[in-house]
C-alpha cells in the first residue's frame, strides 16, 4: 500500500493523523474515503494493495476497539499522550511485529500540535499497554516551543507524508525532510532458537542531521532535542551472556555519532552515494542495501533488503514517485531530505 | 553489567529491580496500563517504565 498524504494550508492534530494512517494501514481496500484529516482531494492512494496490518488498541478510549470514526474529537487529555498500535505477522517467526504510533506533545491536541513517532515493541495489548518499545521523543511543553523538533514526523502546513504499509514493515516518509519506518529484517538462528520476531526500528526525521539520540526508551523533555537519528532491534539475547535486552540499539553511539557493527543501517553523513558508471562509461545511480549486525551480543549479520524491499540511494535521485530500477525490479524512489533518499516496492 | 550500566542503559530514567517472575510483572503492568522496557541481566529482572511503579516486589534501585 501506498499513500500519499497532502496535509493542506493548515496543520494537523498529531493524532487525527495517525488515525488516517491506521485506517489506510489496517484496511482491506484502503482509499481517500477513509482520511478525515488529511486533503481528501489532494490526497493520492497510489498503490492499494492491503497492507496487511491488524488493529490492536489504543491508550485512549475513544480508540477502542476500532480506530475512532472520522469526525471523533481529538485526543484532549492533559499530563498524557495518545498511542495507536498495530500488529502484523512474521516471514518465519510466530511472533508478531508490533508497531505504535504515538503523538509527540502531552495535552490538548491542535493543528499545532502536530508532532508524532513511529516505534516497534515486542508486545503490546488491546489497552495500548506496551512491552520493550522502541525509543522515541515525548515533549511535556508547548508544541509551539518545539516546532523545530528534529526527532518526530510532522503534519504541519504543506507537509506530504508518503505511507508505504506491506505485511513486512511500515515506511513514513516526511517528504524532503525524512522517515520512520519500522521494518522486517531477515531471520538469524539466534532469533529461531528464542523465537524472536526480526525488525528494526530506525527513525531518522531530519536527514540533514546525522547525530544519534542515545536514548533507548520512551523519554520525554522540555527542550528541544537537536539530534535526529535513533534506532532499536527488540527482544534480543546476549548469546555470550544470557543477558535480555528488551530493546537494543544496533550501533554503538559514541559522542552522539553512530558507528561499529551498523553495517548500512545509520545514514551517518550526506550522500553516501555518488554517481557510479557501468561498463561503457555510462552514468548510473548507486544504491545500496540495508542490513545490520549486533556483533556484539553474537548475533550474525541480518539483511533487511531481501525481506522488506527497501535500498537507500543519493538524495534527490530523481521525483518521488518515480520508479528505480534496480537489478531488474521496479521499485518507487522516495526523496527523504538533503541527506538520502530511499527505494521501496509498495508491495 | 553493574547497577550504573543498567542506570546508563535504560537513559538515568528511573530504573526497579523485580523479584517475581516475569509473567508477574507483564500482569502488574498490563493491570495498572504501565508500558515497560525490561532486561534481564543473571536471571534478574530490571526495568522502567512509563508511571511510577508501586508493588512490593518492584524495588527502586536507582532514579527518583
Amino acid at each position: 500500500m501506498y499513500a500519499k498524504l497532502v496535509v493542506g494550508s493548515t496543520g494537523i492534530p498529531a493524532v487525527q493523523a495517525m488515525r488516517d494512517i491506521v485506517r489506510l494501514c489496517t484496511s482491506n481496500t484502503p482509499t481517500t474515503a477513509l482520511l478525515g484529516a488529511f486533503s481528501t482531494s489532494s490526497s493520492v492512494i497510489i498503490d492499494s494493495n492491503p497492507a496487511g496490518w491488524t488493529y490492536v488498541g489504543s491508550n485512549n478510549a475513544n480508540d477502542r476497539p476500532t480506530v475512532a470514526a472520522i469526525g471523533v474529537s481529538g485526543f484532549t487529555a492533559s499530563g498524557s499522550q495518545c498511542n495507536l498500535v498495530l500488529s502484523a505477522p512474521c516471514l518465519e517467526s510466530s511472533a508478531l511485529k508490533y508497531v505504535a504510533l504515538s503523538t509527540s506533545f502531552i495535552g490538548t491536541q491542535s493543528a499545532t500540535t502536530n508532532l508524532f513517532t513511529m516505534t516497534g515493541a515486542t508486545s503490546a495489548t488491546s489497552l495500548g499497554v506496551l512491552t520493550n518499545e522502541g525509543p522515541r521523543y515525548f515533549s511535556p511543553a508547548a508544541n509551539g516551543a518545539n516546532d523545530t523538533l528534529t526527532v518526530a514526523l510532522r503534519v504541519a502546513a504543506n507537509d506530504v507524508v508518503h505511507v508505504i504499509a506491506t505485511p513486512r514493515g511500515i515506511t513514513i516518509v516526511n517528504e524532503g525532510r525524512g522517515m520512520q519506518a519500522v521494518w522486517e529484517m531477515s531471520m538469524s538462528d539466534v532469533n529461531r532458537f528464542y523465537n524472536t520476531a526480526p525488525f528494526v526500528q530506525y527513525c531518522h526525521a531530519t536527514s540533514s542531521n546525522f547525530t544519534a539520540e542515545t536514548i533507548i526508551i520512551p523519554t520525554s523533555t522540555s527542550g528541544v532535542l537537536t539530534r535526529t537519528m535513533m534506532s532499536a532491534v527488540f527482544g534480543v539475547t546476549d548469546v555470550n551472556t544470557g543477558t535480555f535486552y528488551g530493546t537494543y540499539s544496533p550501533g554503538n553511539i559514541v559522542s552522539n555519532l553512530p558507528t561499529l557493527n551498523i553495517g548500512s543501517l545509520f545514514q551517518t553523513a550526506n550522500n553516501l552515494r555518488n554517481n557510479s558508471i557501468n561498463s561503457i562509461g555510462a552514468p548510473r545511480y548507486q544504491v545500496t542495501p540495508v542490513f545490520l549486525q549486533i556483533g556484539a551480543l553474537g548475533h550474525p549479520i541480518q539483511s533487511v533488503t531481501g525481506t522488506t524491499n527497501v535500498y537507500w540511494t543519493r538524495p534527490n535521485a530523481g521525483f518521488t514517485g518515480d520508479s528505480m530500477l534496480i537489478s531488474g525490479d521496479v521499485y518507487t524512489f522516495f526523496n527523504c531530505g538533503s541527506g538520502y533518499g530511499i527505494a521501496l516496492k509498495t508491495s | 553489567m553493574n547497577n550504573e550500566q543498567i542506570f546508563t542503559y535504560f537513559g538515568h530514567n528511573t530504573v526497579y529491580k523485580y523479584s517475581g517472575s516475569l509473567s508477574e510483572l507483564k500482569e502488574i503492568q498490563e493491570s495498572t496500563n504501565n508500558s515497560f522496557n525490561y532486561i534481564i541481566v543473571s536471571d534478574v529482572i530490571y526495568f522502567v517504565a512509563i508511571d511510577p511503579v508501586l508493588d512490593s516486589k518492584a524495588q527502586l534501585i536507582m532514579g527518583e
